[in-house]
């Protein structure tokens, strides 16, 4: 049966290079904010390298947010409108899994039974904002990285590093909720 | 001449300019970005069972996605950077235009993020 959503035939292996390219996308823009530091007291070491990891940052983070953006439709219908907003299906498939577990009752899983998932998604949501704003302030930094770097105008350090500690904090909180609500709920 | 072969004060002049115009681009962005949630302006949705791109003033149902506010904010971000483009013509920024225009270029992002935190908060 063909797809009925936006790229929902692909979505699996399009989610692994959305996970990778979080990752790699975290550790580059902490790597970029561990070495721009230094220009807040004025010392101006390895600026090609840190240059060369504003362009890297920018184009994982546009890239990683279009591949986001293209796997939404198939997470807004078969994750958010179709479990985490069913307090049915989710009541249903947690009264399934408790009549198969295998072991001792666990109280604790139990009680999850016709628990509400809507906080899940309204996590994810705030997620996807701060994305869209962090791809705009990774754009902002490549543009002050190539037109205005803190080397030409110390002035300029302050906003510089405080975009990368944005971009960098952006990019931990988004992966670590997406990963959550994957944890939560795969696309299936 | 190229900006990056100017002269030290010319280059620092050109850097002034050009983080002005960053500075604008991102202001830009965030508010254009807030603006429609805000005001409640119409805006694009896009309905993934219908496969159908729609202009309304709120979401059309529970299912579409709202992806105009990425318009808006790049709306902003246009609009934004052209006025300081005018601005940065007529005056050359001083060491207060600095502090202020790096203050408000983290807080604005940083205060649309908390808003749309706010209205999502679970």
């Amino acid at each position: 049966m063909a797809a009925r959503l936006f790229l929902e035939g692909l979505a699996r292996p399009l989610l692994v290079v959305h996970a990778i390219g979080a990752a790699a996308l975290v550790a580059a823009s902490t790597h970029h904010l561990l070495w721009c530091r230094s220009y807040l007291s004025g010392r101006f070491v390895r600026v090609h390298a840190e240059r060369r990891f504003a362009l890297i940052v920018s184009l994982l983070f546009v890239g990683n947010f279009v591949l986001g953006a293209s796997l939404y439709p198939t997470y807004k219908v078969r994750v958010r409108a179709e479990y985490l907003d069913s307090q049915a299906a989710a009541t249903d498939e947690a009264r399934l899994r408790q009549a198969a577990r295998l072991g001792p009752p666990d109280s604790k899983k139990d009680a999850i039974v016709g628990q509400s998932l809507m906080p899940v998604a309204r996590t994810f949501d705030i997620k996807e904002h701060f994305m869209a704003l962090a791809v705009a302030v990774s754009l902002a930094l490549l543009w002050l990285s190539r037109r205005a770097h803190p080397q030409d105008e110390p002035r300029i350090a302050p906003l510089y590093v405080g975009l990368s500690a944005l971009i960098c904090l952006s990019t931990w909180s988004g992966a670590i909720i997406g990963l959550y609500v994957t944890m939560v709920r795969p696309i299936g | 001449m190229s900006p990056w072969c100017a002269p030290l004060d010319d280059q620092k002049a050109v850097a002034g300019r050009n983080f002005v115009l960053g500075c604008a681009g991102l202001i830009g962005f965030a508010l254009g970005y807030a603006l429609p949630s805000f005001a409640r302006l119409s805006k694009i949705f896009y309905d993934p069972l219908a496969r159908t791109w729609m202009w309304s003033n709120g979401p059309p149902g529970a299912l579409p996605i709202g992806y105009g506010l990425i318009a808006y904010g790049i709306a902003g971000a246009v609009v934004a950077v052209g006025l300081a483009s005018i601005m940065v013509r007529l005056m050359k920024p001083t060491d207060r235009a600095f502090a202020l225009g790096a203050a408000w270029t983290l807080t604005a992002p940083i205060v649309v993020m908390a808003y749309y935190a706010w209205n999502n908060w679970p």
